[in-house]
């Protein structure tokens, strides 16, 4: 090292001490994060959280998944073929004659009008949880237009309704509601 | 300590500080310009050991408290509430428990010896 140093030159003492003020001030904020965060809404307020999706981008046919508690939930917007189809099929048919709708009262069967909201059954909102063993269902797929999930096979048909397969149950609805017309608000 | 603090306030913020509670003028003769003295050895870390302590344990222990229920059927809840749903509760809980742990027995237990022989054997 030089035995005279320049004042405008950094010395070897200034570089040590910033690197060690932007460690330290690193090191500061992680130590600080932790107690600011646990004032965040924790894991149960979240648990138990409503959702609102912006369902006017979807085109009829298509569908969009929203996560809603941890949970996948489909929203497919039923072209008028799919809801004749679901509407054509009689109870007697099928695996599952509950709705498995949260917004109805136990009891209530599996029509397609228990299944969808009146006046906007195009809109099927769905957790998209297969009810066999849990793995995501597929969409457009299966032989009755519907889901179709890949680990066992259950067909399920475009109101989500099981109609072939191990599946035990419809596909669940959960609470929801149109707080307009583009927007649903889950749980 | 021979003469004076050697502190002089600087900025306008350290003087208007200094006139009313001289807490920087404390810190600085205590921690910054306090001469070494001769016969120091390792356990006079532990004072500033137990103190580093006293801070984490009061802090966690506030922030703690404001996710604890202190009755008597819904303690265990609580904790548990602490442990999993907190953002990082387990975090501070264990900060906490431990921190006991190390205020006690890495700072009480050395200090306590060392500073009663201080004083048993007395200043020169």
């Amino acid at each position: 090292m030089a035995a005279t140093h320049d004042t405008a030159e950094p010395t070897r003492r200034d570089i040590l001490f910033l690197a060690t003020g932007a460690v330290g001030a690193v090191g500061v904020a992680a130590a600080i994060w932790p107690f600011i965060d646990q004032m965040n809404p924790d894991a149960s307020t979240l648990a138990l959280a409503s959702i609102e999706v912006d369902v006017s981008a979807i085109e009829p046919g298509q569908s969009m998944t929203a996560k809603w508690r941890g949970k996948p939930v489909t929203i497919r917007n039923r072209t008028e073929q799919e809801i004749e189809a679901a509407k054509a099929v009689p109870l007697s048919d099928l695996i599952d004659t509950a709705s498995r709708n949260a917004n109805l009262p136990d009891g209530s069967e599996a029509t397609d009008a228990n299944r969808a909201v009146d006046g906007k059954e195009n809109l099927i909102v769905m957790v998209s949880v297969c009810t066999h063993l849990g793995c995501i269902p597929l969409g457009q797929q299966g032989d009755f237009g519907g889901w179709f999930c890949p680990c066992h096979g259950s067909h399920y048909d475009t109101a989500g309704r099981i109609r072939k397969g191990p599946a035990p149950e419809n596909l669940h609805i959960p609470v929801y509601s149109f707080v307009s017309d583009t927007r649903i608000k889950i749980g | 300590m021979s003469g004076h603090s050697t502190y002089e306030p600087r900025t306008g913020a350290e003087k208007w500080l200094e006139r009313r509670l001289p807490i920087i003028r404390l810190l600085h003769d205590t921690a910054v310009s306090y001469p070494t003295p001769r016969n120091l050895n390792y356990f006079w870390t532990f004072g500033a050991i137990l103190t580093f302590m006293l801070v984490v344990q009061i802090v966690t222990g506030v922030v703690l408290v404001m996710h604890y229920t202190a009755h008597v059927d819904l303690a265990f809840s609580s904790v548990e509430g602490i442990m999993r749903d907190v953002n990082y509760g387990w975090l501070l809980r264990y900060l906490h428990a431990n921190g006991a742990s190390m205020f006690f027995r890495r700072g009480v237990h050395p200090h306590l010896p060392r500073s009663l022989l201080r004083v048993l054997q007395g200043t020169p």
